[in-house]
């Protein structure tokens, strides 16, 4: 499973971002380390923005031990199907 | 055709005549379960027991008298203080009912049944206190203690969800979950979560999900039911899957009311399916917020730094400016004129001072001599007084004469002198020689 690399990129990049904003806030860079630190927060901010417009859960469903696409069914069964179920 | 061989209506009516002689009126005790209520105002259920159940209805007619609610104890007649619920809202699947009525055989299904007369609730159901004493043990074994609870992660990557793969349950995480979170990877591991079987299946899921360790957090979750529907989550066997996960495990099942004995060993509980969805993922919208906050801080932050910079510069080149030569130069000669400055102002005052310091000691020596020359006068008119009273000369004003030898010797004696001798006589305005005719010294 890619459980390392990609996943995570949204939460990374953002922790990134946050730690290049202390870091200008607070450190004593010199000019041109601040501008490359301000350019990759930039390019940081506009892939977490784009990652979350685009975001959306992915469904599979873990069959004969493997994980195969899932699509639920569109039809609805009562949540409290009422009686008729009984041994 | 044999006489002893009967049509089924003959069966079903013998059958009908020995029963309900049997049985005019009964009273039984037992759990409902399969309530349904028709819009004929008709109630049906069944009683039953750990072996047993009967069909049961309540006739709209009959519900009539209890409706108005109960003040007196229909099996033993003791009068109540006040009026008790009516039967008909405490009436659920789950409940254990005391039921009084007679046994009817209900001919076009071959079914006995019991027709209801009176209706009295006997507490809790047999489930809920099989639920008291497994929860009792369960929280002896520590399975609900809160220092085992594990902290679900935010905004969930890996989620391994084990519910019916079709469903309310399902359809409502999915469609909460679909506005949340940043983008996840949900794995269904599908379990029935009624009947039977769900309970050995659910455990299955917990089981496969566990090994196979992909998944962040385990999601269980089904939608409400009766407490028999969401039983299969009061067993054991599901409790003690969920109590060993190794994976953390996020319960939503039934609906807020409804807790079951899975929810209290996860490590967390959600109310309802859609809730577990809440849990797990911030909505979208938070963390476009929060990623529109963190872009904001970059601007302003860089846009510090910047200004930082600049004012340091500036700072930098007004510290250059004064130090340079010509700065040095033009500070000298103003601190130069500043000291000729107060120095032509300060020359005549000292020279002022010291004038009058001058006059001030002229002034002291002059009357200190004019003192001493007084002082002098007055003793010289002192001594002369005193010179002028010693004068020999002073007494020959009053008459007396100084008498002198010829030799000028004062006379001071008879014996200096002889008969005959010239002596010289001294008067006040004059001088006369005499001769001594006698000497009679005395």
């Amino acid at each position: 499973m890619n459980e390392t690399t990609e996943e995570n990129l949204f939460e990374r990049k953002m922790t990134r971002l946050q730690d290049i904003v202390d870091a200008l806030e607070s450190d004593d860079l010199p000019l041109e380390k601040s501008m490359s630190l301000y350019k990759e927060g930039l390019t940081c901010a506009s892939f977490c923005k784009e990652r979350l417009e685009k975001a959306h859960h992915e469904l599979t469903v873990w069959q004969e031990g493997e994980m195969k696409p899932f699509a639920p069914r569109e039809e609805e069964e009562p949540s409290d199907p009422a009686g008729g179920n009984a041994p | 055709m044999p006489e002893n061989i009967l049509t089924v209506r003959e069966l079903t009516e013998r059958l009908r005549a020995n029963l309900e002689g049997a049985f005019p009126f009964v009273w039984v005790r037992g759990e409902v379960t399969n309530l349904t209520r028709p819009g004929s105002g008709h109630i049906y259920f069944s009683l039953k027991d750990r072996e047993a159940q009967i069909q049961c209805v309540w006739f709209a007619q009959q519900q009539k008298r209890a409706s108005r609610g109960q003040d007196f104890d229909p099996l033993t007649g003791e009068v109540y203080d006040g009026p008790r619920p009516s039967p008909l809202s405490v009436l659920r699947n789950g409940a254990t009912m005391l039921c009084a009525g007679r046994i009817s055989v209900y001919a076009a299904r071959g079914q006995y049944q019991l027709v209801v007369e009176l209706l009295q609730d006997e507490g809790r159901g047999m489930l809920a206190q099989a639920f008291e004493e497994r929860k009792r043990k369960l929280m002896e074994l520590g399975y609900f203690a809160v220092e085992r609870k594990r902290l679900l992660p935010y905004d969930a990557k890996r989620v391994a969800l084990i519910t019916s793969a079709a469903g309310a349950a399902i359809h409502d995480f999915l469609t909460l979950g679909a506005q949340r979170g940043s983008g996840a990877q949900i794995c269904l591991f599908p379990a029935s979560v009624q009947g039977n079987a769900a309970a050995a299946e659910i455990v299955t899921a917990l089981h496969r999900a566990g090994a196979q360790g992909w998944a962040q957090v385990i999601v269980l979750i089904r939608g409400g039911g009766s407490l028999e529907d969401l039983w299969p989550f009061n067993e054991e066997a599901v409790a003690e899957a969920v109590f060993r996960s190794r994976i953390p495990v996020l319960a939503g099942i039934g609906h807020e009311v409804d807790v079951t004995l899975a929810d209290m060993t996860a490590d967390a509980r959600a109310a309802t399916p859609s809730h577990a969805a809440q849990l797990l993922w911030p909505p979208r919208t938070e963390l476009a917020q929060r990623l529109d906050d963190a872009c904001g801080a970059l601007r302003r932050a860089a846009a510090g730094r910047l200004a930082g910079m600049e004012r340091s510069l500036q700072e930098q080149t007004k510290a250059l400016r004064w130090l340079s030569p010509s700065r040095c130069l033009a500070r000298l000669r103003e601190r130069l004129e500043r000291m000729l400055c107060a120095l032509e102002k300060t020359l005549p005052q000292r020279l002022a001072g010291a004038g009058r310091q001058l006059a001030q000691k002229r002034d002291m020596l002059h009357a200190r001599i004019l003192r001493s020359l007084e002082r002098r006068e007055h003793a010289l008119a002192r001594l002369t007084l005193t010179v002028e009273n010693a004068d020999p000369l002073a007494p020959l004003k009053k008459g007396y004469a100084l008498a002198s030898a010829a030799n000028g010797d004062i006379l001071r004696s008879v014996r200096q002198v002889a008969p005959g001798q010239e002596i010289h006589v001294r008067l006040d305005n004059g001088r006369l020689s005499a001769i001594v005719s006698v000497v009679r010294p005395e």
